[in-house]
């Protein structure tokens, strides 16, 4: 069952729209909505697990919930359809690392910013050494940082995903960054001790 | 700022990434398409609604039920823990209880 829509038609429509249109059992709009957003959820996801098949089960798992139950998502609750399944993915990455104790880091990025194509080993190594460290805060500042800075959310959006107000989140923010740095300081000190 | 706050900044804002796999759209587009789909019940539109906005109330009724039922102190902290942990579920899980 589906409404008049033809694929064309369907890229047209916003959200919101497709998924009334998935509502009434229309697959052309819900391969539209996924083909949308599924890279960019995907990206959040792989970012607080770090492992890429979790992070892609857990995106299908979701997207699956919406096609078969489309009812789950309630227009006017004051949130865009983005940001209420971005709040979602990151409560069910939260769970899943509880239930699932992390015992992975991230490894094997591709660097895709193509303004470093110039950059030296050094900086690439150093990035990955961020990465690495990212993965050892507290979630909460973990999700902040993810979202604010690799994501590129403002921090109202982030705040808005993670539920808080925006001081609470900017104070997760600084306290991540502080803990960052400290640990870069940590890691300096200790490579200058060590003679080459 | 320092020359480490400088770094830090620098290195946060360079975007590392791993794509993910070649069919992992695809599959949930064809997955879903073999998937029927379901009504909600109204009990879970109630459970959606009501319930899940207000943990905190729920929270602070299953402790007040502990109270008033009497039970032992042991047993509170255990009826506490089970309750936080249920109440924690009930917040993750907004777009779960379907």
């Amino acid at each position: 069952m589906s409404t008049d829509f033809d694929n064309q038609n369907l890229n047209s429509l916003n959200d919101n729209q497709l998924i009334k249109e998935i509502k009434v059992g229309n697959q052309g709009a819900f391969a539209i909505l996924v083909k949308k957003h599924a890279s960019k959820f995907y990206a959040v996801a792989f970012r607080i697990l770090g492992n890429q098949t979790d992070a892609e089960d857990i995106i299908q798992d979701l997207f699956l919930k919406l096609w078969k139950t489309p009812d789950i998502w309630q227009e006017g609750r004051g949130a865009k359809f983005s940001t209420w399944f971005y709040r979602i993915i990151t409560n069910k990455c939260i769970d899943f690392q509880r239930k699932k104790k992390p015992d992975q880091i991230l490894e094997g990025y591709d660097v895709v910013d193509n303004s470093n194509l110039e950059e030296d080993l050094d900086t690439i190594e150093r990035k990955k050494m961020i990465e690495k460290m990212l993965q050892e805060l507290p979630e909460r500042q973990r999700i902040a940082i993810s979202l604010c800075f690799y994501e590129g959310f403002s921090n109202q959006e982030a705040a808005e995903i993670m539920q808080l107000n925006i001081k609470a989140l900017e104070s997760l923010l600084m306290r991540a960054k502080k803990t960052l740095k400290n640990k870069v300081l940590d890691f300096d000190k200790i490579n200058k001790e060590i003679p080459v | 700022m320092t020359v480490q706050d400088k770094e830090l900044d620098n290195l946060l804002n360079k975007r590392f990434f791993r794509s993910h796999s070649d069919s992992f759209i695809s599959s949930i587009i064809s997955t879903a398409a073999a998937t029927p789909q379901q009504q909600i019940s109204e009990f879970t539109v109630l459970l959606r609604t009501i319930i899940l906005p207000r943990p905190k109330v729920i929270l602070t009724a299953c402790l007040l039920i502990s109270f008033i039922m009497g039970i032992t102190s042991t047993q509170g902290v255990e009826a506490v823990s089970i309750v936080e942990e249920l109440t924690g579920e009930l917040i993750s899980y907004e777009g779960e209880i379907i």
